[in-house]
């Protein structure tokens, strides 16, 4: 397997998965572990869609 | 705070992975974000099987991440079927990587679901019933289009990729 990641958004070829987790992506504005990232990706609807990933996980561990 | 979860795509022989990929389109060229104009099917035909799997950059404070669902909303243009290798029963755990194919898929052979799966139908770890507590990649989910001959036009419609997440 190649350690090559591209970044989708803004095409950034790096030699590691580090690498690329820790760069600010010149079309977000953020690096990939922020959810501004995503957000900036989607309109916003990255953090709509984490709530209600949040309130299914909690209604499960309620059960 | 919460977890950041993107979907990566991988390609070609040498599992090339690009990152937090923003369509997936599908057609006669094994490549992320296609222009399926340019790479049109041939009625009849299969398009390129998708290799992609959902990635957590980051948890953010959270504890866990589990029970994926993938599902198509929207219909398929003619006759095609869209073929997955996800599925709730019978799941064939951890797929290998190997170079996407265009002829039909011999792992991608369950139907799509069309509406939200009742239990997880995409594994981590191998198990439907695993789980990411760390960043992390799920089992591969692989997907394609198979097209009829009398199919003359695409289509557009909306894959979701759907986690839990508990804080």
């Amino acid at each position: 397997m190649s350690e090559e990641v591209t970044c989708g958004p803004c095409g950034k070829v790096f030699k590691s998965n580090e690498a690329y987790l820790k760069h600010k992506c010149e079309k977000t504005g953020f690096n990939p572990t922020q959810i501004e990232h995503q957000d900036a990706l989607t309109g916003g609807r990255f953090s709509l869609q984490s709530k209600a990933a949040l309130a299914r996980g909690a209604k499960r561990a309620a059960k | 705070m919460a977890a950041t979860v993107q979907i990566a795509e991988f390609n070609t022989v040498g599992e090339t992975k690009t990152a937090s990929i923003t369509n997936s389109n599908m057609g006669s060229t094994d490549a992320v974000n296609l222009d399926p104009v340019a790479y049109p099917v041939v009625p009849g035909e299969y398009t390129y099987e998708k290799w992609q799997k959902v990635e957590v950059t980051a948890m953010g404070g959270s504890s866990k991440i589990d029970n994926l669902k993938i599902w198509r909303t929207g219909a398929l243009g003619g006759s095609a079927a869209h073929l997955t290798n996800a599925r709730e029963t019978s799941y064939g755990g951890a797929e290998t990587f190997a170079t996407p194919l265009v002829t039909v898929s011999t792992l991608a052979d369950q139907a799509m679901p069309t509406s939200e799966p009742t239990d997880a139908n995409l594994g981590i770890g191998g198990a439907l019933a695993g789980e990411l507590t760390a960043a992390g990649l799920s089992d591969y989910l692989i997907h394609q289009i198979g097209t009829d001959a009398g199919d003359v036009a695409g289509s557009t419609s909306t894959m979701n990729y759907q986690y839990d997440e508990t804080a």
